[in-house]
């Protein structure tokens, strides 16, 4: 019972807060002693005053007040019970006033309890209302008196007792209530106190936070930066300021724009408008460092905003430029292993060729063709040496200026300076990898773009038979590689020519063999058939002449035996020129250059007898060039040629002979002429003029040998010989020698 | 045939071989008459009866023809292929006189119809002989045709 009356009366705990406990306490303690008060005052004051006790009426409805304000307190509603509690006791005092004097009254003088009250329970606000409010309800009541409608203040019931308990009462809730307020004040300030504390601590662990984070960027491997809403860097960590060459503090202030790259700053533009629209991103970018050398970056970057508003950015920056360099490192190697694979091929078609063309003509054109294509070069040609005229003749060429080359019948003299000479005079290779700087190389007019060349000599059986050009459009284009796949190709290609022109030497042997062996074949037939003639009249005249002497016939004894000795002394002119045609390329003299013109003057003297006797004349052109041959055979072409031309004049009054030149034929060698004004030679037998034997005069002189031999000379000098004539009018013969 | 004058055609450019073969062939008194004629143009000329051979009075048919092989202006091939092509002339019989063993001149002349092909012997027995069996056999004992 007076546990349950003691807990009613004790004031609750609020464990949130400070405050309301206090409060609590203090409308509680307040409450009590206005409870004190009202008992003391029911108790006390019939016994002070009793003329008073029909006023006792108004302590019930104090009681009930009260008996809310404990309820109200019970269910810990503090704010409301204060403010009962103050209205309420005002309530009590304002009507005990206006019963008891007004102004004049005791009750009135509680006020201050009231006011003091409100300034401790609830504010200074309330206070001040209160405290107006007692002066406005004192001046009501004031004027209430004076007009009579408040019964003024009877010494009745304000007895100076009654004055006393009161005041005495006033002054313990006084001391009361100024406690409390000390205690307030108390509170307060151990309060500030507290959140001071906190508030130091709380700065501390941000500042250790701060001092943390720079600390993991300071060392972090990766670049970091935070710059502000301008772009600037507010700070940047040493591996960002490392990958640019530079220090932090040299980049503060700066901005990325400052060491991006002209062609990357469109990218950094886009990243800060992401930045703006509060998106993140992550991009590749180059950097220049202060000293030149260009970063590659990978950057990620995260937008600052505080309070809605875009403060700047973080970003992360990882250096590409290791990873780049081995990618860059991986596709040289992969491009590498590419070319090797180009040249292997190539190799492998070039070998195939060479090995399979026995044709010059088929194999050159197919490797020069297969090398430019497959390496993708600006010129491939390849020259065979002719060591007669001291040149290398181009045999092969690519692409349409090579083509030219070829129907110019383009050649270099190797005493002169060209690659190809340096190559097959030294047989070695040459490289020329910037042109320009090298002094043996000079510059092709066909080929202007050339920037590097290769020249390779083509050996065969130890011997120089050629060389081969290689030319890039570019400079240096030549690598180690390129240089010693397209040198086995190179040997290849001797190889192959080796083997065409062994091929094709044999199939001019075999051509020469059967054209030789048909001679031959028609030789023996001719030679048994002109040496059996005059076998035949020999051995028939001579078994004649045993009928001429037993018939006594003396004449016809005479006729026989000098066609005995006609037919013996034919045979004998038969055999020695027989002779002379086999030694004909068998026996040669050595040949030399020399005007033709001195060769025209031995053959003429010669023909000397002949020419007198028919009376004829000789022309000679003036300007005749110098031939290159076996002088001694070429005096017997001429000296032949003329005896012929005299020999079947005719009955031409006024024979004449003329010798000259007519122009070169398509192998640039000179056409010389013997021309007479005599019977002519039938179209029909110009072929068979030419013949062994071939008479077509039955009544001439000669064995039908001369024009054979003729022609075995000038074959055997490489040169041609044919004849023209109508069948009258005389005839032409021409033949062509080369002059060197 | 007796009584009736033989004409033998003798085409040889060698002017010996000729006097040899007409030589033996008088001394057999074979052939009442024989031409001789130097190159295969003139031979041709005197049976296509042109020129100064226009005249059939003058230019009578052979009964054989004699024909050596290398002949110039007109060789003697060409001059039996001519014969033997000619309706008039084939049906004369023409005899290969010539020093040529070879195997293909042999083959040509038949092959254009030659009617015997003789070589010339080296000894004169064997060519007197020889000459004595041909003017026998072809301008003797043999039938000649109606030309």
């Amino acid at each position: 019972m007076f546990k349950t009356l003691r807990g009613f009366l004790s004031p609750p705990v609020f464990s949130e807060s400070d405050e309301l406990t206090l409060q609590a306490r203090h409308v509680t303690a307040i409450v009590n002693v206005v409870l004190l008060s009202t008992v003391l005052y029911t108790v006390v004051m019939p016994l002070l005053a009793p003329q008073l006790v029909p006023r006792m009426v108004l302590i019930i409805p104090m009681y009930l007040t009260l008996l809310g304000l404990y309820i109200l307190i019970r269910r810990r509603k503090i704010y409301e019970a204060s403010l009962g509690l103050v209205i309420g006791v005002w309530a009590v005092l304002l009507i005990s006033a206006l019963t008891s004097g007004g102004v004049q009254a005791p009750a009135f003088a509680g006020n201050v309890i009231v006011i003091l009250s409100a300034a401790v329970l609830l504010n200074q606000r309330t206070a001040i209302i209160f405290a107006l409010l007692s002066g406005i309800e004192g001046l009501v009541m004031a004027y209430g008196v004076s007009i009579g409608f408040l019964a003024p203040s009877s010494p009745n019931f304000n007895t100076p007792a009654s004055f006393w308990l009161a005041e005495v009462i006033y002054f313990g809730v006084a001391v009361a209530l100024l406690r409390m307020a000390t205690e307030n004040i108390s509170l307060a300030l151990q309060k500030a106190q507290r959140e001071l504390a906190e508030r130091t601590r709380i700065e501390q662990e941000l500042q250790e936070q701060r001092d943390f984070a720079v600390q993991v960027m300071d060392n972090l491997g990766q670049g970091m930066t935070i710059t502000d809403a301008e772009g600037h860097f507010e700070y940047v960590n040493p591996a960002y300021a490392k990958m640019l060459g530079l220090s932090p503090s040299d980049l503060i202030g700066k901005t990325p724009r400052d060491f991006t790259l002209p062609e990357d700053l469109e990218k950094l533009d886009k990243a800060r408008g992401q930045r703006k629209q509060g998106q993140a991103s992550t991009y590749e970018t180059r950097l220049r460092r202060a000293t030149g050398e260009i970063v590659y970056v990978l950057i990620t970057g995260v937008p600052r905003w505080l309070n809605e508003k875009f403060i700047g950015a973080i970003a992360v920056v990882t250096d590409l430029t290791e990873r780049k360099k081995a990618e860059n490192e991986q596709a040289a190697l992969l491009e590498r292993i590419q070319r090797h694979n180009v040249q292997l091929q190539t190799a492998a078609e070039v070998s195939r060729a060479a090995s399979s063309t026995l044709e010059l003509d088929l194999l050159l054109p197919r490797v020069v063709e297969l090398i430019q294509k497959q390496f993708n070069y600006y010129y491939v040609g390849l020259f065979l040496h002719d060591k007669n005229t001291h040149r290398a003749v181009l045999r092969a060429a690519t692409g349409d200026m090579g083509q030219k080359m070829l129907d110019e019948g383009y050649a270099l003299d190797i005493k002169e300076s060209s690659m190809i000479a340096w190559c097959i005079t030294h047989k070695q290779p040459r490289f020329a990898l910037d042109v320009g700087a090298d002094p043996v190389r000079f510059k092709n007019p066909y080929l202007p773009l050339t920037r590097s060349e290769l020249a390779f000599p083509l050996i065969s059986r130890g011997e120089v038979i050629g060389a081969m050009t290689i030319q890039s459009s570019e400079p240096s284009a030549f690598s180690k590689d390129d240089i010693i796949a397209l040198q086995t190709m190179v040997e290849q290609i001797s190889n192959g020519i080796q083997n065409a022109t062994l091929f094709a030497e044999r199939v001019a042997l075999n051509a020469e063999l059967q054209s030789r062996n048909l001679e031959l074949e028609r030789f023996t037939y001719t030679v048994s058939h002109d040496l059996r003639s005059p076998l035949i009249t020999i051995r028939g005249f001579v078994g004649l002449l045993q009928q001429d002497v037993s018939s006594n016939d003396m004449e016809r004894l005479q006729k026989d035996i000098r066609r005995i000795i006609t037919a013996t002394e034919k045979m004998q002119q038969l055999l020695n020129e027989l002779l002379e045609l086999s030694r004909i390329g068998r026996v040669t003299n050595p040949m030399q250059s020399l005007p033709f013109r001195q060769i025209v003057d031995e053959a003429l003297e010669r023909v000397q007898g002949r020419i007198e006797n028919r009376g004829a004349r000789i022309k000679i052109q003036d300007d005749l060039p110098a031939i290159y041959g076996d002088p001694t055979r070429l005096i017997e072409v001429v000296q032949n040629l003329v005896d012929n031309a005299v020999k079947f004049m005719g009955d031409q009054p006024d024979p004449v002979v003329e010798i000259g030149t007519s122009g070169k034929d398509a192998e640039d060698r000179t056409i010389f002429f013997v021309r007479d004004n005599g019977i002519g030679i039938d179209p029909q037998f110009h072929e068979r003029v030419f013949g062994l034997f071939n008479k077509l005069n039955i009544n001439s002189e000669g064995t039908g040998v001369g024009l054979a031999l003729v022609k075995r000379i000038i074959e055997v000098h490489n040169g041609k010989i044919w004849v023209e004539s109508a069948g009258t009018n005389g005839s032409t013969f021409y033949f062509s020698l080369p002059e060197k | 045939m007796i009584g009736e004058p033989i004409f033998v055609m003798l085409v040889e450019d060698n002017l010996d071989h000729a006097e040899l073969v007409m030589r033996t062939l008088e001394d057999h008194r074979i052939a009442n008459k024989i031409r001789h004629f130097t190159d295969g143009q003139t031979a041709l000329d005197y049976l296509m009866r042109r020129g100064e051979f226009s005249d059939p009075a003058t230019t009578p048919r052979p009964h054989v023809i004699l024909l050596d092989l290398r002949l110039p202006r007109v060789d003697g091939l060409e001059v039996l292929q001519t014969i033997k092509e000619d309706e008039n002339l084939k049906a004369i019989p023409v005899v290969i006189l010539t020093t040529s063993e070879a195997e293909k001149d042999v083959a040509r002349a038949y092959y254009n119809h030659a009617n015997s092909y003789l070589v010339k012997p080296l000894g004169y027995e064997e060519f007197r002989k020889l000459m004595e069996d041909l003017g026998f056999y072809w301008l003797g004992w043999n039938t000649h045709p109606q030309i």
